[in-house]
């Protein structure tokens, strides 16, 4: 398959299902497998360079996607071309090689860090893993990787365990053990949640330095829409599994076209108490994920819906360079 | 009038490797049908303070001060009355609303463990009509009575917690980051039920939250606490527009706000003191960019300039 030279990833029709357990006198009786779509059709790109950012509400996939993409989860179905490589055809031996170009960064610093292993140890794991560098150069590189992260003096850090760290500096700790193979590519999953608002920032400050200096695209996914305009360049918008908006993050935060999206939007609490605004709600709560509605996938909750919203399902179209699933726009 | 007046409170926690000044010398008041917001990062002292009021606080917390409540000094109750006064004059609302409830009961059922510790004589149809309306008025249907709390999703949890806090009329609400285990929308369902409550109820709100654009929403008033000290206090507008003390202004700096297209995030170095051995002198200095020779030395002194209360150096004179 050919691809844009610009384009360093791209997601095509990725799908991933979860069976869920039933009992087996249901089974017997009902004969219903119930599903999970978890992720439920996506296709996306993101150029080399790019940071992409994935926002919605708890239950909207977008954990289940990050995951997916760089194989931490089997795909149901699909494909994710990096670099001109299928990751979904990778096997064993190779994917694992493949791992060293991928990395994650995950929500929570406390539950990431092995309580048992000194942060010396827990950064040159992948290192060990990929058979990279001698004993002398992991460490050199290492240290000179915590000086770089203001984890000061980093020889004293590299033998702590990670419970005498504050989570600012667990995060950091992650942040490097996600670089460390220098990999192109890094999803990040809520990188900043469990965070402090001051400490918060200096991690996202942190990862647009490194991107520069590492070369790094980026796939940022958050439910922090103000976070997400400091870091992202385009902005994709998660509603049950699938991507509704997706959009340069001007475009985006000026002017949201799908409901769902203006209603993300007027949700997020301004931190000015001069401001005073107009807010959209939505009707009730999100759908469970076994049960999508028909039609468009958010006609229920959506205050604008049409008759044509609760029969057929909107694609994706482009709208003035941006790509919107809404019958309305 | 002011419905709870904080005075001078102390509160230290005993642990094995030393005492934690959790919270040092507070004062201020809550007046009758305000919402006061109280801000500040994780370990500021301001959800020991929210639960210090309720006296909830564990065994190894000593407690100094007075918490008058319409005059009546709640440290001085014994256990008895102070059961009398959580639920009924004051009430509170938890973070985690998958926790707060208990999952082997209906909802019904703790409303009216709620309305017999205050009313042993209160009949069934009477309990089960309040319970009804305390419901409604959040936007839970009364039918739900019935349903346990696994029935039902996160917020509405949430608004269940919210209907049992006011279905006895308290004077006074603390909710100590009760959207903060929620989503950006149903956030904002909750604060719009809490915004519908303030309005119709007579009542006061204590906001304990680490988010200052839920404050700059909600709160008519906003305390802010660093290191179990509160270091400045004043209404909203004026202290979001004119923030006096440094540790304000680079809170409400390091926030990014959607609304403006400077794109310049700050953050404040450094991390919070340890409080087993907290810095001499201003706790803040370490991290301040203006402290001066005096801020290492001595504590400042709470200071009022006009509306607003203050805790720096930079504010009065150094030789008082």
């Amino acid at each position: 398959m050919r691809m844009n030279e610009e384009t360093f990833l791209k997601v095509e029709h990725l799908r991933k299902e979860f069976d869920l357990k039933v009992s087996w006198i249901k089974a017997i009786f009902k004969g219903k497998k119930k599903t999970v779509k978890a992720v439920d059709d996506v296709s996306f790109e993101i150029k080399r360079g790019e940071t992409l950012g994935i926002v919605g509400e708890s239950g909207s996939g977008k954990t289940t996607l990050g995951r997916t993409v760089i194989r931490l989860i089997e795909p149901t179905s699909g494909k994710i071309i990096m670099d001109n490589t299928d990751l979904t055809k990778l096997k064993g031996d190779v994917l694992r090689k493949a791992r060293r170009d991928f990395s994650i960064i995950f929500q929570d610093p406390m539950a990431s860090l092995n309580p048992y292993m000194r942060i010396g140890k827990i950064v040159s794991h992948p290192l060990e893993i990929h058979n990279i560098g001698t004993k002398q150069e992991r460490k050199e590189k290492i240290l000179s990787l915590f000086e770089k992260f203001n984890l000061t003096p980093p020889e004293e850090f590299y033998n702590r365990f990670p419970k005498y760290l504050s989570g600012g500096q667990r995060q950091r700790v992650v942040i490097a053990r996600a670089l460390i193979t220098n990999p192109k590519f890094i999803v990040a999953d809520e990188p900043t949640a469990m965070l402090d608002v001051s400490v918060r920032s200096q991690i996202l400050k942190l990862m647009i330095q490194v991107k520069e200096e590492f070369k790094l695209t980026y796939l940022f996914i958050t439910h922090d829409l103000a976070g997400a305009k400091y870091i992202c360049d385009r902005i994709g918008v998660m509603y049950l599994g699938r991507i509704i908006e997706i959009a340069k993050k001007e475009d985006i935060f000026k002017e949201p076209l799908h409901p769902y999206t203006k209603i993300l939007m007027s949700a997020i609490p301004i931190p000015d108490p001069n401001t005073k605004r107009e807010k959209l709600m939505p009707k009730g709560e999100i759908p469970s994920a076994t049960n999508i509605p028909k039609g468009c996938r958010f006609h229920t909750r959506c205050p604008f819906a049409k008759d044509i919203c609760k029969e057929q399902e909107p694609e994706l179209r482009d709208i003035g360079g941006r790509l919107v699933a809404c019958h309305l726009v | 009038m002011a419905v709870l007046s904080i005075k001078n409170l102390f509160i230290e926690y005993q642990t094995k490797s030393g005492t934690v000044k959790a919270v040092e010398d507070v004062s201020f008041d809550v007046e009758e049908n305000e919402s006061l917001g109280i801000v500040g990062e994780s370990g500021c002292g301001k959800s020991t303070l929210g639960t210090a009021i309720l006296r909830l606080l564990p065994q190894n917390a000593k407690i100094t001060g007075k918490i008058l409540l319409d005059g009546v000094n709640l440290l001085e109750l014994d256990n008895e009355s102070m059961r009398k006064i959580r639920g009924k004059d004051i009430a509170m609302i938890f973070q985690d609303p998958m926790t707060s409830l208990n999952p082997i009961m209906r909802v019904r059922d703790h409303f009216f463990e709620l309305f017999k510790v205050h009313n042993p004589d209160m009949k069934k149809n009477e309990m089960i009509k309040i319970a009804s309306e305390a419901l409604e008025s959040v936007g839970v249907d009364s039918k739900r009575l019935d349903n346990y709390p696994f029935e039902f999703s996160g917020g509405m949890r949430q608004r269940v917690m919210i209907a049992l806090s006011i279905a006895l009329k308290p004077k006074v609400l603390i909710a100590d980051e009760p959207t903060t285990a929620l989503d950006v929308v149903v956030q904002e369902q909750i604060m719009q039920v809490l915004k519908n409550l303030m309005k119709t109820k007579n009542m006061s709100i204590i906001l304990i939250t680490h988010d200052m654009g839920i404050v700059a929403e909600m709160a008519e008033r906003v305390a802010v606490m660093y290191a179990g000290n509160l270091v400045e206090l004043g209404e909203i507008h004026e202290l979001y527009n004119n923030p006096l003390h440094p540790y304000t202004r680079m809170l409400l700096e390091s926030i990014p706000n959607i609304k403006l297209d400077d794109m310049d995030l700050k953050f404040i170095p450094g991390s919070p003191p340890d409080l087993k051995n907290p810095p001499k002198g201003c706790k803040y200095y370490p991290r301040c960019p203006f402290a001066k020779d005096i801020c290492k030395e001595k504590d400042p002194k709470t200071k009022k300039i006009g509306n607003r209360i203050v805790k720096c150096w930079l504010y009065g004179d150094e030789n008082e």
